[in-house]
């Protein structure tokens, strides 16, 4: 059951536990995953799950949301608790609330049958790799809320919302929640505009430095707040700083 | 003594309608006939009609003359001589009695009896002659309705009678008169003597004329003699005509109201029973209809898919019995929306999983063929997501959440323009709704998508109006048929007659964007942009109302 000694051994072929009570998907999925180089168990419901989880190797767990009998939800609640391995949860309800109820509840990612079987793999790599970097500095991936907190203010990586710390909500653009994300990650550092076109778009973009301008004006103003001086600042001849966190 | 009142009104209030209307009708019968029977009966005696000789003189000479009941009677001279004058009607059984009075008037005149003439006016058309005589000082007043024309001929015959036949034509026996008062005293004091002579044959059958001159002098006699003892007799109402020597008349007649006095004290009750009910029934009746209103507003906020109170069970019982059968409904049809809710989930939950199923085993095929189903899955899985969003589009409004609907239009107008080719947005700033973030971006997309789709571009606006807050996507497409602004909201609905995918989407598309609209306490709807006649494209308005600080 500890995760540490699942991920610190030098596990080459991560073990992968698909939970769900539909077995000919089971297998499906199973069948695709074994293919493509993991080691796969299956468990047709809760309590079979422990049993399995009980042998402490389990990597990752793919998580079916309504089950008979104790549902998705709240076995990955309990992993959560009990700082389990790591959950994608699969719902046949694509509706956004379930989603968002699903990651608050502790799953590290979703997707709403069906699928697209290379992106359940391709999110299974990406949860696993946010794993091993856990600890280091890195993305919103690090830790497990979808909620990032500064100055009063709430960003929800989820809904791209954020809350005013008067509890107004503030939509964000797709740009200028990635730029936000950018400036998050690296408080108090002064960034050109180079650098963040980098971090936004990865090097050798021919992105338009004039179009960064227009997108941390917006941003700016969507963070404008009576009580707050500049939570962006600009740094004359460098480019923009994000106010230090405290 | 407060409180137990208070307790007591809820009790009331809560008796069926029918006792509450029974009961009042009852109340409203009891006081009207109270009023009016303590009123009549209450009632002073009322001055007796007609007047004294002396009033008729004074009348006759000066003009006019007060009468007891307060009234005026008034002399007119005319120089045509009024028609009971011109055709005295000698026959009628009254006439001796006329012509008695007008012996009386003359000689109170101090003028000719033959230049006086007397008309008493039946009081109305169907009675007969009524004798309405009496002495003022009687507290009786006489009022002997019951007395027959019969009668009334028999007292001035029976004064006559001994006359006619013991005297001739000019004697006034020294006799007479004396006979005369314990007759007359007799037929005043009430109905216990019996008329002397059988009346009715006897006057009815001698010619009035024979008897004319002696009937007239003992009669005068008779009223002087009484005049001496007496108070002065009150005679019924009459006309009265005075030749003067001119030739012209002076007449009087009596005096004629709308209302006699009498009259008007029974309509006064009326009046008084209508000012003592009218604000009793008004306030019981105000209090009888206010739970029915009270009713009628609670239903009229029920709603079949939101979380509306229950209507209050409270009035009377039949409102009370109302609310019931309605709040039932209510739940009846709440608990088939949770049904249908939940049917959809369940149907879209084991679609889903065989869908899925689908998409895993066609990983194998070739990759043109993977491709063409792995679109059809996409297509189906969209379908049952809308379906699912339309049936589950109520449970919004327990999540609703104030936000920033500028900055909202801001991101999507962002957003959007990589796949839409759209002009600026004109955006007022800081617009707050409560809203849903996410559902309002579907709205929006889908809106956005559709003027794409049909007219290439398009252009998000958002103003205010007042209280409420607009988004509008405007484009400059065909527009639509007026007959089609509204059914392209229904479930399904296309234009196309084709279900054709590259056109159109699920065809559930606007439905849900009025469901996710409607679920926000908003609106949805689309009307065509002109410029004259000509339809120059379409306007999608979703509203929502503000939130004002």
């Amino acid at each position: 059951m500890s995760l540490s000694a699942a991920l610190t051994s030098p596990a080459t072929t991560p073990r992968i536990l698909i939970v769900d009570d539909d077995l000919e998907l089971r297998d499906l999925i199973s069948g695709f995953l074994s293919q493509n180089g993991f080691e796969v168990h299956t468990a047709a419901g809760g309590r079979e799950m422990d049993k399995v989880l009980g042998r402490g190797d389990i990597s990752l767990v793919v998580l079916d949301y309504m089950m008979p009998g104790e549902d998705g939800l709240s076995i990955c609640k309990r992993l959560n608790e009990n700082s389990g391995p790591p959950v994608i949860m699969l719902s046949a309800r694509g509706e956004e609330i379930d989603r968002i109820v699903g990651l608050e509840l502790g799953a590290d990612d979703y997707m709403s049958k069906p699928f697209h079987p290379r992106e359940l793999l391709a999110r299974i790599r990406a949860v696993l790799r946010r794993q091993e970097s856990r600890g280091r500095d890195g993305g919103w991936g690090n830790g497990k809320t979808p909620l990032t907190h500064f100055f009063g203010w709430q960003l929800d990586n989820i809904k791209r919302t954020l809350t005013r710390p008067d509890g107004m909500q503030v939509a964000l653009s797709n740009a200028e929640f990635e730029l936000l994300r950018v400036f998050l990650d690296r408080p108090g550092r002064a960034l050109s505009r180079d650098q963040i076109l980098d971090f936004l778009h990865g090097p050798n973009t021919d992105s338009f430095d004039r179009a960064i301008d227009v997108q941390i004006s917006r941003l700016r103003r969507k963070l404008s707040d009576d009580h707050n001086e500049d939570i962006i600042r600009t740094i004359r001849g460098i480019g923009y700083m994000f106010k230090p966190l405290k | 003594m407060a409180k137990s009142s208070a307790n007591a009104q809820p009790q009331l209030i809560s008796l069926p309608i029918f006792w509450q209307v029974m009961g009042l009708s009852l109340i409203v019968l009891a006081l009207a006939v109270g009023i009016n029977t303590w009123w009549v009966i209450d009632a002073p005696q009322p001055p007796p009609l007609g007047y004294r000789m002396t009033e008729a003189v004074d009348a006759l000479k000066t003009g006019q003359a007060k009468l007891q009941d307060g009234r005026w009677l008034r002399a007119e001279t005319t120089t045509e001589a009024p028609d009971y004058v011109k055709n005295p009607d000698r026959r009628s059984r009254q006439s001796a009695f006329q012509t008695l009075v007008a012996a009386r008037l003359a000689s109170d005149l101090g003028v000719p009896a033959d230049t006086v003439w007397i008309n008493f006016r039946p009081l109305h058309r169907n009675a007969p002659w009524r004798r309405h005589e009496h002495f003022a000082g009687e507290p009786s007043g006489g009022f002997l309705g019951d007395r027959t024309p019969g009668d009334h001929y028999a007292f001035a015959g029976s004064g006559a009678g001994p006359g006619a036949l013991g005297g001739p034509a000019s004697g006034a026996g020294p006799g007479q008169p004396g006979s005369a008062p314990p007759d007359a005293g007799q037929s005043d004091s009430g109905d216990g003597g019996p008329p002397a002579p059988p009346p009715h044959d006897a006057g009815a059958e001698r010619p009035p004329e024979s008897g004319f001159g002696r009937e007239h002098d003992q009669a005068l006699r008779f009223m002087q003699a009484e005049e001496r003892g007496r108070t002065e007799i009150l005679y019924p109402a009459f006309s009265a005509a005075w030749k003067l020597p001119n030739g012209s008349y002076r007449v009087i007649n009596p005096p004629r109201t709308w209302i006699e006095p009498w009259q008007e004290r029974l309509l006064m009750g009326f009046g008084l029973s209508v000012l003592l009910i009218l604000p009793l029934a008004w306030l019981l009746s105000q209090r009888l209809s206010k739970p029915i209103v009270a009713f009628s507003e609670a239903a009229a906020r029920v709603g079949f898919e939101d979380h509306s109170p229950p209507v209050l069970a409270a009035g009377p019982r039949e409102v009370r019995a109302a609310a019931d059968v309605l709040n039932a409904m209510q739940d009846r049809i709440k608990k088939q929306v949770e049904s249908r809710t939940a049917l959809m989930g369940a149907i879209a939950h084991d679609l889903k999983t065989p869908l899925a199923r689908m998409r895993l085993r066609i990983e194998d095929l070739p990759e043109k063929t993977r491709d063409k189903l792995a679109e059809d899955i996409a297509h189906m899985d969209a379908l049952i997501r809308s379906a699912m969003s339309f049936t589950s589009a109520h449970t919004l409004r327990d999540n609703l959440r104030p936000l920033d609907l500028s900055a909202l239009v801001e991101s999507l107008a962002d957003d959007l323009a990589v796949t839409c080719k759209m002009d600026p947005p004109l955006i007022e700033p800081r617009v707050q709704v409560a809203g849903d973030t996410i559902a309002l971006k579907r709205i929006v997309t889908n809106l956005v998508e559709n003027a794409c789709r049909y007219a290439g571009t398009c252009r998000m606006e958002l103003s205010t109006h007042g209280k409420e807050a607009q988004i509008s996507i405007v484009d400059p497409g065909p527009g639509l048929p007026p007959d089609n602004l509204e059914t392209v909201f229904e479930p399904f609905y296309r234009l196309e007659s084709s279900r054709n995918r590259d056109t159109g989407g699920s065809g559930l598309g606007l439905s849900v964007a009025r469901a996710l609209a409607e679920a926000q306490g908003g609106t949805l709807r689309l009307v065509n942009r002109y410029d004259a006649d000509k339809i120059i494209g379409l306007e999608a308005r979703l509203t929502l109302p503000r939130l004002v600080k």
